[in-house]
């Protein structure tokens, strides 16, 4: 014991901590929280970290994972391939899905009430529809509070490429929200240079002192956050941890491998973040709502995303980490099968849509739910936004049961009370 | 029976209401219709449109033999103990809980719960009901959709205690990440991933008690130092990164409950690669960028036919 006074990775960090008082806070205080979890689950936390990949704009189901071959007039020109798994089907551009069907969970029977973007993606983000006088925390955020960090440079979740109307820390503390990663190529933006952290850090403890009156007379939690901000920032700054950020080190042959576009880049920052611990990556790529020319466009895209994903899933199985990665390949609603007069594009289509999960304790070769014949609705075992959120949070083994109480008093549970799809678990 | 040794009418007489309730709850006339009504919707095989829907979590509540075995969750009637039964546990949970049974229509009345609890109290006795043969032929072959990951939980689970609060919260303050697999802090995953090289010194601070270990990161270290090292119970290792000793190496490869060992760019002792051939016990060997030569991993994987080699 006398040993780990010595060993403390930074004891700065932590006095700091006190000041956001309690078990919210980060760091150590949270980790302590996460491990007394009280839940009567039985269900043992499978994965550790989960990488979110969701498409913006709205997957069309009918063109991906749920391909409906015998009906022409709804596949329009997108042919089917078989998949590693008997009876299920991709279209022909997912082939590296197709042969690694059997390590897929394919949801069938996602549906939301949202059938416009903004809410749409709010409902898969929070579980929750979108109130005027509220704004719901993410799941990564929720991971965040529930969860804590492990490392004590980096936070506990990343939100790569993701625009700036996406949900975030909602009514939880900022220090919940994902750090935000808004172009893979140029990294962790403004690190500035290692020589010059010395001055950066006298100008903050300068900022300190101006602001020392202040705080102490007005001193308001919305005003700690900020504080605590900068604290993160320059922790980050000085650690050899931000490395992570830079791409760049991986090898030219893994770039290849993952792809040079924006979610290829975007899903191997996602796994050097996995491998430094970070809980909760969120890779967001637009360009998917495909109301004009659906087929032309889903050919370049499909595609990308195929490349990206095999090469997450084939490397995280060379380190071994696939076991305990909880890959998730979401969107916010699907598309019409009915296809439109604008060069074969297809409309939004909350009733039915389809969604993967991978790795982190996953059951491979899976099909959950089905839609009827024509991919319009779903016949059995349909999903709601905030399943797929408990589901993902279960794997976490993080607690859904639990009430958790916003400053105002208002009670909340992780998942709005959304049924976890235990079934598709080991 | 010494009780009628003793010749004490009084005693007698207790032993013999034991040995024959009068009270008893009659499972086919009392228990089964509760079921019948509440739980067969989803807990016994059936066509749903034109498709097989088999029993959700795999536990056949028609038949003596599936409600005595089990899903996925193992056993859950303990006879005798209502209070230790999964299945009395997941019905007395209140209202909206994510765990209630029955979902939709939850939970049942109090006095069929309570009816349920004291069938489990009084052994959980089926009398001559034995239910749906087909579905008691199927409960008797092995569960296959228990996954190793499942038996091996549950059997290292039930084989330690919980660990106590002040305990983990001096825990929490050690150079290393613990996190509770479950919220019954019997079994943690332990990482000293990112930590500095005098953090694993507190690796030995597990020795009394290295059951609650199931998954264990050294990755990145040099273990060569390491001189305890007995996690019996350890399902999962990461090795990535690390070199170690040949004495490590040793008891490593003898750790029968080891299914999982990761050796992402390890140097393992070459002198002791004999040890990797006899690990039977894997289920998952992982040995990309290891120094391992080619020759040597195509012979792991000819060798551990069970397991999957990756390289």
């Amino acid at each position: 014991m006398t040993m780990s006074n010595m060993i403390h990775k930074d004891l700065s960090r932590r006095e700091c901590i006190g000041g956001l008082g309690g078990l919210a806070a980060l760091g150590i205080s949270a980790k302590a929280e996460a491990a007394y979890v009280k839940a009567p689950s039985r269900q043992p936390a499978t994965a550790r970290s989960v990488i979110y990949i969701f498409l913006g704009g709205g997957l069309s189901h009918v063109d991906s994972f749920d391909v409906k071959p015998e009906r022409p007039e709804i596949q329009g020109p997108m042919k089917s391939i078989a998949t590693s798994v008997d009876g299920l089907q991709f279209s022909e551009p997912l082939s590296l899905c197709a042969k690694m069907a059997d390590k897929l969970a394919v949801i069938h029977s996602m549906s939301t009430s949202q059938g416009a973007h903004e809410q749409g993606v709010y409902a898969m983000h929070t579980s929750e529809r979108m109130r005027s006088t509220l704004r719901h925390p993410s799941l990564s955020s929720w991971v965040s509070k529930v969860a804590g960090k492990r490392s004590d440079n980096l936070p506990s979740s990343v939100l790569i490429h993701g625009p700036s109307r996406l949900p975030d820390n909602g009514y939880w503390d900022p220090i919940h929200a994902p750090l935000r990663i808004q172009n893979v190529d140029r990294g962790l933006a403004n690190l500035g240079e290692k020589s010059n952290l010395n001055q950066t850090e006298q100008r903050y403890q300068q900022l300190q002192r101006f602001n020392r009156r202040f705080m102490d007379q007005f001193g308001s939690k919305e005003v700690d956050a900020y504080e605590d901000m900068y604290r993160e920032a320059l922790l980050l700054m000085k650690s050899e941890e931000s490395e992570v950020f830079d791409i760049s080190l991986e090898k030219t042959l893994t770039r290849e491998v993952y792809g040079q576009h924006r979610i290829g880049k975007a899903c191997l920052l996602a796994r050097r973040l996995v491998e430094k611990e970070v809980r909760f990556i969120e890779v967001y790529e637009g360009g998917w709502d495909t109301h004009a020319n659906n087929f032309d466009r889903l050919g370049e895209k499909l595609p990308q995303l195929d490349q990206a994903l095999g090469a997450l899933v084939h490397d995280l199985t060379m380190r071994g980490l696939l076991d305990q990665t909880l890959i998730v390949l979401t969107t916010e609603f699907g598309r019409s099968p009915k296809l439109n007069n604008r060069d074969l594009g297809r409309d939004h289509h909350p009733a039915a849509f389809s969604s993967v999960l991978i790795g982190g304790g996953v059951r491979g070769g899976v099909v959950h739910g089905q839609t009827d014949e024509r991919g319009m609705e779903i016949l059995h075992d349909a999903v709601s936004p905030a399943d797929l959120n408990a589901t993902i949070a279960s794997a976490l083994g993080l607690p859904l049961s639990k009430t958790f109480t916003t400053d105002q008093g208002r009670p909340f549970r992780l998942a709005n009370d959304g049924k976890p799809l235990r079934e598709l678990f080991i | 029976m010494r009780f009628i040794i003793l010749k004490n009418n009084i005693i007698i007489l207790f032993w013999m209401i034991q040995a024959t309730p009068v009270f008893a709850v009659d499972f086919e006339k009392e228990i089964s219709p509760i079921f019948e009504d509440q739980c067969l919707k989803c807990h016994c095989d059936q066509m749903k449109n034109g498709k097989l829907k088999r029993a959700k979590a795999d536990f056949y509540m028609d038949s003596q033999l599936g409600l005595q075995k089990g899903g996925v969750s193992g056993v859950v009637i303990v006879p005798h103990s209502a209070k230790d039964s999964y299945l009395y546990e997941l019905i007395s949970l209140g209202t909206g809980h994510e765990d209630l049974m029955p979902p939709k229509n939850g939970p049942l009345k109090s006095s069929q719960i309570k009816l349920i609890g004291d069938w489990i109290d009084e052994g959980a006795e089926f009398g001559s009901w034995l239910g749906n043969q087909e579905a008691q032929l199927k409960s008797s072959q092995p569960n296959t959709r228990l996954s190793s990951f499942q038996k091996n939980f549950q059997n290292s689970s039930s084989n330690c205690e919980s660990i106590g609060k002040p305990r983990l919260e001096a825990m929490m303050n050690e150079p290393f990440l613990l996190e509770a697999m479950t919220s019954e802090n019997r079994l943690f995953s332990l990482s000293f991933r990112g930590y500095a090289q005098g953090a694993l010194k507190s690796l030995e601070l597990w020795e009394s008690d290295p059951q609650h270990i199931f998954r264990l990161d050294l990755s990145g270290h040099d273990l060569t130092p390491l001189k305890w090292f007995d996690f019996d119970q350890l399902f999962e290792l990461n090795l990535s990164h690390t070199t170690l000793s040949g004495h490590l190496a040793e008891k490593i490869s003898r750790m029968t409950s080891l299914k999982k060992l990761n050796l992402y760019a390890c140097s393992w002792p070459l002198s002791h690669f004999k040890a990797l051939v006899g690990m039977e016990q894997l289920e998952v060997l992982v040995l990309s960028e290891s120094n391992l030569s080619l020759a040597q991993r195509h012979e792991l994987r000819a060798t551990l036919s069970r397991s999957e080699v990756i390289f």
